[in-house]
């Protein structure tokens, strides 16, 4: 799986990537196109990165450095094209020979930068030679053409050209014989030029894969100071989260000027059932933790203030947003579909984190709370990290339980409304003994504004 | 009567490349194929070669073909000279007939590839290609500042005259010729017709701040200088919105095209003389030049947001089917009739070199 597909399946995923700020938009594309790592070894070793880059960006006097790196990326130019040409073999145009010394030059900037910042976790290919090839004249701008220092022959002709042009009467077909000659010898010394590049493929295409990585790698840093993001710890059995949030909700509760509370978890290798109010947050704490495995899985800091987090082959999801009423399946056949691909994938010995939000509520009652015990009980039996959110009573299987607190005892009393109902949640997770699940829907939906007459009745009923 | 602002050819010259080179961009537009604007730029490209300024060219969309596509007349190559920066695409820089030095290349992508910014170190031929879009022109024109160029010049089409629009250059030249009418009085009346467009007066500063940054609609501005959107869905419902159109008064705001439509509706109206129209720009007209001075002679009064300022008319005396017309007599009749500087470049240098 690369990045650029998980995006699309892991909610909150987009909103940090594109909240990177990457200098080159192949920089971004290489970004997309990370695997998913698998390895302990693979996941430190790119996280280690991310934390001596925001070493150096804590660093007082690195700033200046780091805005000058972040000019040069972002005068860098997609150049694959021409390094392709540069592997087969081909004869070199002015204008590829042109990408290769402006991109030599940055590289050589960049690598001076870096030196001078003491900052060496991306090694940058010295392209000085490419450079003198390239820059004749010693000029060091990052201009091209085929310059008269290559050969006295083409220089001389070129002074021959240029009288006969000034000179009215001169002969239009002797004109055309010197200009067939130029053509010839540019052509000669292009592929001259070409040839000796070829010494140097490797390291151009070196230079221009680092620096994609070190654009990547100062835009991961940047973000981890923004957001306050912490590096996570590679975790043998269990996964443990300190005070974990979710940083687009995050964002979008300070555009309304409310506060996030994060919270903590704790996911063993067996079925977690997670119970609690409409409006508690359940769905949040599930789509979070799919997307801090994410994160931490393609290698990247995490949104909490501590965690340990287990390796995962997989992350399965059933939020409940898939699309598949376009193919002609109602709600639950698409959600029981879903969770038959996941089970499948268990029994073939994937180790999953699988993430279900309220399982079977598009069922009968009977037969819903009976399917979430099954799954409870095969998830627990599988030894599987599952969290599961539910709003059925009488679950009976071997599970962990927990439960949003809820709404706050003491504070209940003030006039409770849509906008600041957040106020009077405790979104935070309890062990849970019991397996009776907090009610409340009439009082969030009288809280909604939902028709009085309508709420009286569904109270009588509830007296029944 | 006889042309009074007409002094010797060569006094004249500079006076055209000087007021040239105090523009920051400049658009040369033709008003229909062959009136002569690649001459006309050819023209202006050797006389200003050793002014000492930095010099950029380009076009809007492609230009430069070797053969009008049309006629199949031959058609004059531009030639860049020494020092001069161009814009084309990777295409035509490839097949370009000079040395030239690579300076940059956009990641913006034309039909015929990115766009190549290049300084020549030698003389010669390039066929031209640049921006299709006014946006990207106008951007492509503030990032010449980068390579210290005062003025970029830009070879225009006639289909594309919104390139002339003062969003995007500071100052335009038009091209007109026999190409267009071969006869004089109605190759003038053409003419003056795009002039008079350009030369719409300003709208007050106090009006005009109220009108900046809206796009689109039609809008009315009241005696006390409150704006109000009419909501009218197109101008071709005007029939059905007659009352809403002056319910706020005669005073009203096209942010978009004026449509021959539209022009003729408020001509129509009784009290027309009443009417003020402030548009955006010259290039928002789309009326016939009947329309437009019935309009304008009926009393109706017509304002621009933002004016543009034409330097000069170059006029090409020869039509593509070999038609010729007396030279001087166009110049002189062109100019009496709009009052600014008219050239013929083709016979200027010939003068010039004689």
């Amino acid at each position: 799986m690369l990045l650029k597909n998980a995006i699309e399946e892991i909610n909150g995923l987009r909103f940090m990537i594109d909240k990177l700020d990457i200098q080159s938009s192949w920089a971004k594309r290489i970004l997309l196109d990370s695997p998913y790592l698998h390895s302990a070894e693979e996941i430190n070793t790119e996280l280690n990165k991310v934390e001596q880059t925001c070493q150096f960006l804590n660093k007082a006097k690195s700033s200046d450095i780091i805005d000058k790196i972040c000019l040069k990326l972002m005068q860098t130019k997609d150049i694959r094209g021409t390094i392709k040409r540069i592997f087969e073999q081909q004869n070199l145009d002015d204008i590829e020979l042109f990408e290769i010394k402006t991109l030599a030059l940055a590289v050589s900037e960049i690598r001076d930068l870096l030196q001078e910042g003491k900052f060496n976790i991306i090694r940058l290919p010295d392209l000085e030679a490419v450079i003198n090839l390239l820059d004749p004249e010693g000029m060091r701008v990052p201009y091209f053409y085929v310059y008269d220092a290559y050969s006295k022959e083409l220089a001389i002709l070129r002074k021959k050209i240029k009288n006969i042009q000034m000179n009215p009467d001169a002969h239009e077909e002797k004109l055309e014989n010197l200009q067939y000659e130029h053509t010839l010898i540019e052509d000669r010394i292009r592929e001259e030029l070409s040839i000796q590049i070829q010494q140097y493929k490797q390291e151009i295409k070196d230079a221009f894969q680092n620096i994609a990585v070190l654009d990547i790698l100062i835009a991961k840093g940047k973000q981890v100071i923004e957001l306050g993001l912490q590096k996570p710890n590679v975790a043998q059995e269990i996964t443990t989260y300190k005070k974990i949030f979710n940083p687009q909700v995050q964002d979008a509760l300070s555009h309304e000027g409310k506060k996030y509370q994060p919270i903590d978890i704790r996911i063993e290798k067996k079925a977690c059932l997670i119970s609690g109010a409409n409006m508690a947050g359940k769905s949040v704490i599930l789509r979070t933790v799919a997307l801090a495995q994410a994160l931490f899985q393609f290698g990247f800091y995490i949104p909490a203030e501590e965690a340990e987090i287990a390796l995962v082959d997989k992350i399965s999801l059933c939020i409940g947003d898939e699309q598949n009423e376009l193919k002609g399946l109602s709600s639950y056949a698409s959600e029981i579909l879903r969770i038959n691909t996941i089970i499948q994938e268990i029994k073939a010995g994937k180790e999953a984190l699988v993430l279900i939000d309220e399982l079977a509520r598009t069922t009968n009652p009977e037969e819903g709370k009976a399917i979430v015990n099954a799954v409870l009980e095969f998830m627990t039996t599988h030894h599987c990290r599952a969290l599961i959110t539910s709003h059925y009573s009488g679950i009976k299987a071997n599970c962990n339980r927990l439960r949003v607190k809820g709404f706050i005892k003491d504070k209940v009393n003030g006039v409770l409304n849509v906008n600041n109902i957040n106020e009077y949640i405790d979104y935070s997770l309890i062990e849970d003994t019991g397996d009776n699940v907090p009610q409340g829907a009439t009082r969030i939906a009288r809280m909604l504004g939902v028709d009085e007459e309508l709420l009286d009745k569904v109270e009588q009923y509830m007296e029944q | 009567m006889k042309n009074r602002i007409s002094p010797p050819l060569l006094f004249f010259t500079n006076v055209f490349i000087e007021e040239v080179l105090t523009y920051k961009s400049i658009a040369i537009v033709g008003l229909a194929k062959n009136t002569g604007k690649t001459e006309c730029l050819n023209y202006i490209l050797r006389q200003i070669k050793n002014s000492g300024k930095r010099i950029a060219l380009t076009s809007i969309g492609i230009d430069g073909e070797k053969r009008d596509q049309v006629c199949q007349t031959p058609k004059p190559e531009i030639e860049v000279q020494e020092n001069m920066l161009f814009i084309t695409s990777e295409k035509h820089f490839r097949e370009k007939q000079l040395i030239a030095e690579i300076m940059d290349i956009s990641s913006h992508q034309t039909s015929l590839g990115r766009l190549i910014t290049a300084r020549a170190i030698s003389s010669g031929k390039i066929l031209l290609s640049g921006p299709a879009r006014a946006n990207s022109m106008k951007q492509l024109i503030e990032e010449m500042q980068r390579f210290d160029v005062d003025t970029t010049i830009v070879d225009g089409a006639l289909s594309r005259l919104s390139i002339g629009s003062p969003a995007v250059t500071d100052a335009m030249i038009l091209a007109t010729g026999a190409a267009l009418s071969c006869n004089i009085p109605q190759l003038v009346r053409m003419t003056k017709y795009v002039h008079d467009r350009i030369h719409l007066p300003l709208v007050s500063s106090e009006i005009a701040n109220k009108l900046t940054g809206i796009e689109n609609g039609i809008w009315a501005i009241d005696e006390r200088g409150e704006i109000h959107d009419l909501h009218i869905p197109s101008v071709f419902m005007l029939g059905n919105n007659k009352e809403r159109m002056f319910q706020h008064g005669n005073t009203l705001y096209v942010a978009g095209v004026v449509s021959e439509q539209l022009l003729q509706f408020l001509r129509q109206q009784k009290h027309v003389n009443e009417i003020t129209l402030i548009i955006k720009d010259f290039t928002k007209v789309f009326a016939t030049m009947e329309t437009f001075y019935a309009y304008l002679k009926r009393g109706g009064k017509m304002y621009v947001l933002y004016s543009s300022k034409l330097l000069a008319v170059c006029v090409n005396p020869l039509s593509p089917n070999g038609m010729c017309l007396d030279s001087e007599e166009l110049r002189e009749v062109m100019q009496e009739s709009l009052g600014i500087p008219v050239y013929d470049v083709k016979k200027m240098e010939n003068n010039y070199q004689s």
